[in-house]
């Protein structure tokens, strides 16, 4: 069974955004990692890029393909997990924890209202 | 829309949890628990395939290696009965439509293996050229299944499920085994991994029996389904051509480095335009890369030398043995030397690649 956490906001292009007060903390949401299966190679944002909600920020790879990490909020990239470099893993094994991708600090928080919630998205990816 | 066909081990796949898309108009897996797992079985151990949307043509008759001798680059005439040879077709210009393998029964009846993707335009341009010939040609592509086996315990695998003997049998021949399901099973020693092991063909019906003896068999190995996702991966860890994405109807097979399996000595459609190329040896070449920085290359990413560019990548990946970015693709000769810098253009990004000849991973001695 897909994990699709009640607490997140979701977009229709799979990545996940966690509202902390005036950021947001994106990634990619498990269902997006099962059909990627293993992640092998991840492109971040600079920190302090502007971006505008939709924009592709940056990409992760699988063996087979490469998928567009696209941004849920407008705002300004404040942290990105570069970490996962080296452990690429954690974006297959724990996509909602480790495997977080980048941190936005957000220009306008209505966007986030305006995200798909996790029973949308589950309906989304037909579940 | 066209109906999506289904080989005879379609309901196992979906059964064992295969991750399902669409190729070549089948329904096929491209994994089953990971590319990565799948592919490194295969390397040390052993894998199971099915690949039965790769095309099945017989042709039989009193002019078959006439008929053959005329659209295939290699020489019929020189393949010996339980032989198989590596073929190009062309087109009038030269260029690779696709590359097969042809299997010799009798002078009078030969086998081919067209790509899944070409199945029907090759035998319909086969159709097309065999007028005048006394041929006749049978397609059992939705009829038959293909199943491989490949790794170092491929051999040991299928060996297994019989008692004839099958070390005699060199690379890239074939033989009519009973492997136990009631009807001997064509049994090719050859695959698209660069390992050892057996690729099977026979009537769908034996499809499943045959599928669930050699997982049987091959348990104690660890034996593994595999996808066509590591089927790509392994290929091009081989610097094996893929059809449709290496060459489509614009490469000929001297450009696609197979001059192996072109016998200027027959006549053949397209054997002009090659010969000509041949003489002006201004021709580019094919090649491996290999990424010095991370990155991975994918086809249509462009190859430059100081900003210019010089090439296409046609196929590339991530390399689950060596975890390098590696690709295939065609530069002009005068780049063509193994340990040549170029840079690929990935994403706007210029990744430095080494210029190397497949393959990228060794083979096994």
């Amino acid at each position: 069974m897909t994990n699709v956490p009640n607490d997140l906001k979701y977009t229709q292009t799979h990545e996940w955004l966690k509202v902390e007060g005036k950021k947001g903390r994106m990634g990619l949401t498990d269902y997006a990692q099962h059909q990627l299966s293993d992640i092998v190679f991840a492109e971040f944002p600079e920190v302090g890029r502007k971006v505008k909600k939709g924009e592709a920020i940056g990409a992760v790879e699988s063996v087979k393909s490469v998928s567009d990490m696209c941004t849920p909020v407008s705002g300004t990239v404040v942290e990105v997990n570069k970490a996962l470099t080296n452990q690429l893993d954690q974006f297959n094994k724990d996509p909602y924890g480790k495997g977080w991708y980048a941190v936005i600090e957000m220009s306008d928080p209505n966007e986030a209202k305006g995200l798909m919630d996790a029973a949308a998205y589950k309906k989304h990816i037909h579940e | 829309m066209a109906e999506i066909k289904k080989t005879a081990l379609n309901h196992i796949h979906h059964k064992i949890g295969g991750n399902m898309v669409e190729f070549a108009g089948w329904d096929m897996p491209i994994w089953y628990t990971s590319i990565i797992d799948e592919h490194m079985a295969v390397r040390n151990s052993v894998g199971i395939f099915d690949v039965s949307h790769m095309g099945d043509v017989t042709i039989t008759g009193k002019d078959t290696i006439k008929f053959l001798q005329k659209i295939f680059t290699n020489d019929a005439a020189r393949c010996e009965v339980w032989d198989m040879r590596y073929t190009h077709l062309c087109n009038e210009k030269g260029q690779v439509m696709d590359d097969m393998i042809m299997y010799k029964y009798s002078d009078d009846h030969f086998f081919v293996v067209p790509n899944g993707a070409t199945a029907e335009m090759v035998f319909k341009w086969f159709k097309k050229q065999s007028k005048g010939f006394d041929v006749k040609l049978t397609d059992t592509t939705r009829d038959w299944f293909c199943i491989a086996v490949q790794g170092p315990k491929g051999f040991a695998t299928v060996q297994e499920l019989t008692k004839e003997d099958l070390k005699p049998m060199k690379f890239f021949s074939f033989r009519e085994v009973d492997l136990g399901v009631g009807q001997k099973i064509m049994t090719c020693r050859s695959g698209y991994t660069g390992e050892d092991g057996f690729e099977l063909v026979g009537p769908n019906k034996f499809a499943e029996p045959l599928w669930n003896k050699l997982m049987e068999a091959g348990k104690k190995f660890g034996i593994k389904p595999i996808g066509l996702g590591a089927r790509d991966t392994l290929r091009l860890e081989k610097g094996f051509l893929l059809s449709g994405s290496d060459f489509h109807n614009d490469r000929t097979p001297l450009e696609c480095g197979v001059e192996w399996a072109v016998k200027l000595d027959h006549e053949f459609i397209g054997k002009g335009p090659i010969e000509k190329q041949k003489a002006k040896d201004d021709y580019p070449r094919f090649r491996g890369f290999i990424c010095l920085e991370p990155g991975i290359p994918r086809h249509g990413c462009k190859i430059e030398v100081n900003g210019k560019e010089i090439g296409p990548i046609t196929s590339g990946t991530m390399s689950p043995v060596l975890k390098k970015g590696i690709a295939l693709g065609f530069v002009p000769k005068q780049y063509k030397e193994p340990g040549t810098k170029v840079d690929i253009v990935i994403r706007d990004k210029r990744v430095k690649a080494e210029v190397v000849k497949p393959p990228m991973v060794p083979d096994r001695k």
